[in-house]
């Protein structure tokens, strides 16, 4: 009535579909979202800075894996959500003598080999460890 | 009047198809801007290099984060040819291996170091001195054949470690006698951490957080939570929580050490008996500065729950623990960590 034909104003149908667009919009990344911040807890492995593996904490039963570098080898199990290293070929086996981690932001670096394992997830309690 | 009804309609028609057309594009024009607003301040970088005889692994979010984390890199190579005495190449192994001989002529960087570390020497009166690469040499720490030295071999090593004998002329450095080792493994990581805040507040970035081998940076206005390693057990024994810029380090006796006869030697040597303290096995150290962070972790290692006092006059936190994992520290530290 007040709005002269042709004009570019938005009338009250435009305003409701561009609302069902932004909701559908914000919906969608909503959706997306919510997929990355599950709370599930994984095993990152890294060799020489680059990732290697990506497995769930979590395992039916306990699993060992091998890890070959440029540097040498190493093998780690994780077993009742926790992960230990097994054997080295490293000269000191400070990654045998760091023990299990199991909570998001523990890792177990193996100098020498050139290997980090860490554990990796949205929710962590420690943002960094100091050692 | 048929015709013109419909000439109306066809009008009207065109007109919302127009508005239609020009709402999906404001709108995609606005998501588009937003999205690159917000990918520019949301990039993230996680990197990890090898480096000094440690790992160095670094986060960084914002805008000109991929550039940050170059820089970063190249800084940390660049000073790892200076100060790694692994490496017979670097300035300090040929100073080192010119000891008694010549003086070295060396970078700023270098001179740098050196300088602050004798600093360092003086305020933690002793405790903290980069002379004691010989001991740890003698303790079989720098070739991974550890052992037990005799008293004789030990006394003679003390001859060894005097400050004083770090001569300093223009931009060359000169060890007085022969065997005298210089080792900047109590200071070169914190070094390089100032190093990187100063690149860091250069550049746009909203937050990072560097660990330099076990030596953390965080830089960002949070709350960061910051695990101590358990020195006997698995995982952390406590979260420190600190907000905004911080340097923490560790020096502990359960990174590298032997065992003999039950008993328990680490890398970590009180220059006063040339021997591992064993007062501690664990002191933390949060403060405004790397390279004094470094130097006071280890100087209160090797002094124990007696550096309270040290740490307050020093303007630093510190978290330690004894051997039987009872915390001791200032109430500075004490009131950020949270023990499990």
């Amino acid at each position: 009535m007040g709005i002269p034909e042709g004009s570019l104003f938005l009338k009250k149908g435009d305003l409701l579909f561009l609302i069902i667009v932004l909701i559908g919009l914000v919906t969608f990344m909503l959706v997306r979202f919510a997929n990355f911040s599950a709370e599930a807890k994984n095993v990152e492995v890294k060799v020489d800075g680059t990732t290697k593996l990506e497995v769930p904490l979590k395992q039916s039963t306990a699993r060992i894996y091998s890890v070959v570098s440029s540097e040498g080898s190493l093998s780690f199990i994780i077993d009742k959500e926790r992960v230990y290293v097994l054997e080295s070929t490293c000269k000191d086996k400070l990654c045998i003598k760091e023990g299990a981690i199991s909570r998001v932001g523990e890792s177990i670096i193996c100098l020498p080999n050139r290997i980090t394992i860490s554990i990796v997830g949205e929710k962590n309690e420690v943002d960094s460890t100091t050692y | 009047m048929f015709m013109k009804g419909n000439v109306i309609f066809v009008a009207r028609i065109s007109t919302l198809q127009n508005r239609i057309k020009i709402i999906v594009l404001v709108v995609l024009i606005i998501l588009f801007a937003f999205f690159l607003f917000y990918r520019a301040n949301n990039t993230y970088v996680e990197s990890q290099i090898y480096s000094m005889n440690t790992i160095m692994e670094m986060k960084i979010w914002g805008r000109s984060a991929n550039d940050v984390a170059d820089k970063i890199s190249d800084l940390v190579n660049q000073l790892n040819t200076l100060f790694d005495d692994y490496s017979p190449y670097s300035e300090v192994s040929r100073i080192n291996s010119n000891a008694g001989l010549q003086p070295i002529e060396v970078s700023n960087d270098t001179l740098q170091i050196i300088n602050l570390s004798k600093d360092y020497y003086n305020l933690t009166k002793g405790k903290f001195n980069i002379m004691m690469g010989v001991v740890s040499q003698l303790w079989g720490f720098k070739n991974n054949s550890y052992r037990i030295p005799s008293e004789e071999e030990i006394a003679e090593v003390k001859n060894l470690i005097n400050i004083d004998d770090i001569i300093i002329s223009q931009n060359t450095i000169y060890l007085k006698k022969k065997g005298e080792r210089i080792d900047l493994g109590g200071i070169a990581k914190g070094y390089t951490l100032d190093k990187i805040y100063k690149i860091l507040e250069e550049s746009h970035i909203n937050s990072a957080l560097i660990n330099f081998g076990g030596s953390v940076l965080t830089y960002g206005d949070k709350e960061w939570k910051i695990g101590i390693k358990n020195p006997r057990g698995d995982g952390i024994i406590g979260i420190l929580s600190v907000k905004g810029n911080n340097f923490i380090s560790t020096s502990g006796d359960y990174e590298r050490f032997f065992v003999e006869n039950e008993k328990r030697y680490c890398h970590i040597f009180d220059p006063d008996t040339c021997k591992p303290p064993t007062v501690a096995v664990s002191a933390t150290i949060v403060g405004e500065n790397g390279a004094e962070t470094d130097v006071y972790s280890t100087a209160f290692f090797i002094i124990g729950k007696s550096s309270e006092e040290m740490a307050d006059s020093a303007g630093v936190r510190l978290v330690g623990f004894d051997s039987n994992l009872d915390t001791f520290g200032n109430s500075g530290g004490l009131s950020i960590f949270e023990k499990r």
